[in-house]
C-alpha cells in the first residue's frame, strides 16, 4: 500500500514533498517532490514539475519530471514536458512532447 | 497494478504539503499539511500528524494537531493527546480525556434560555 495516495476527485494545488511512494489519481497542480516511485493513475491531471525515485504515468502530466532511475510513460499517458532520467520507456498508445536527457 | 479506492485520500507520514486541498471524498492526514482542507466525505487527522489551516469536511476526527477552524455536517472528535486551537462546529463535538484543547464550541443547538416565567 502506498504510503500517499492523491484520490480521484480531490485536487491540491501546492507543493508536496514526500519520503515514500506516491499514488495521483486526483488532480495537482504545483509541485511534487519524493525520495520514493510516483505512479499517476490513468483519472489523474498533474500540472506540476514532478522529482521522483521513479515515475509511472499512465495519466496527464503536464511539467518537467525528472527522476532517479527511470520514467515509464505507460500505454494512454500523456507528458508535455521535459524527461530526466537515466531510463526511458514510452509504451506504444503513450504521447509526449519534449526533450529528454539520459544524463549521458 | 495496484487498486487503490478512489473514495479516500491518504497523505502520509512524511508527506508534507503547503497548498490547499479540495474534493470528493475521505481523506487521512497522517504528516503535515500547512493549508485549507473542503472534503465531501469524512476527515481524520491521525496521531502524530499536523494540520494548520481549516477544515471543512462530512465529519472530522483529531488525534494530531489542528491550529485552524473546523467545520462539518456531522460530528467532530478529539481523541485524547489530541492538540487542537481554533473553532469547531459540528453536530455533536466529543472531547476525550488527556486532549489539550483551546476551541470555542458550537452544535448549532437551538437552547431554550428564553425568559424566566413568572408566576
Amino acid at each position: 500500500m502506498a504510503g500517499t495516495v492523491i484520490g480521484e476527485g480531490l485536487s491540491i494545488e501546492g507543493d508536496v514533498s514526500s519520503e515514500e511512494e506516491v499514488v495521483v489519481q486526483g488532480n495537482l497542480r504545483g509541485k511534487l517532490t519524493t525520495t520514493d516511485a510516483v505512479s499517476v493513475g490513468s483519472s489523474a491531471v498533474i500540472e506540476a514539475d514532478v522529482s521522483a525515485q521513479s515515475l509511472t504515468i499512465a495519466g496527464q502530466v503536464t511539467g518537467d519530471v525528472t527522476a532517479a532511475e527511470r520514467v515509464d510513460l505507460q500505454a494512454g499517458g500523456r507528458l508535455i514536458g521535459d524527461v530526466k532520467a537515466s531510463r526511458l520507456t514510452i509504451a506504444d498508445g503513450a504521447s509526449f512532447k519534449g526533450n529528454v536527457d539520459m544524463d549521458v | 497494478m495496484m487498486r487503490h479506492s478512489s473514495e479516500g485520500s491518504v497523505l502520509g507520514p512524511s508527506t508534507r504539503i503547503t497548498g490547499r486541498i479540495s474534493g470528493e471524498g475521505a481523506i487521512r492526514v497522517e504528516g503535515g499539511l500547512k493549508g485549507d482542507v473542503s472534503v465531501s466525505g469524512p476527515a481524520e487527522i491521525a496521531e502524530g500528524a499536523s494540520v494548520e489551516g481549516s477544515v471543512h469536511a462530512e465529519s472530522l476526527e483529531i488525534a494530531g494537531s489542528l491550529l485552524g477552524d473546523a467545520v462539518t455536517r456531522g460530528p467532530i472528535a478529539v481523541r485524547a493527546g489530541a492538540v487542537v486551537r481554533g473553532d469547531l462546529r459540528g453536530s455533536e463535538i466529543s472531547i476525550e480525556p488527556g486532549s489539550r484543547v483551546s476551541v470555542r464550541l458550537d452544535t448549532q443547538v437551538e437552547l431554550d434560555l428564553g425568559a424566566p416565567r413568572r408566576r
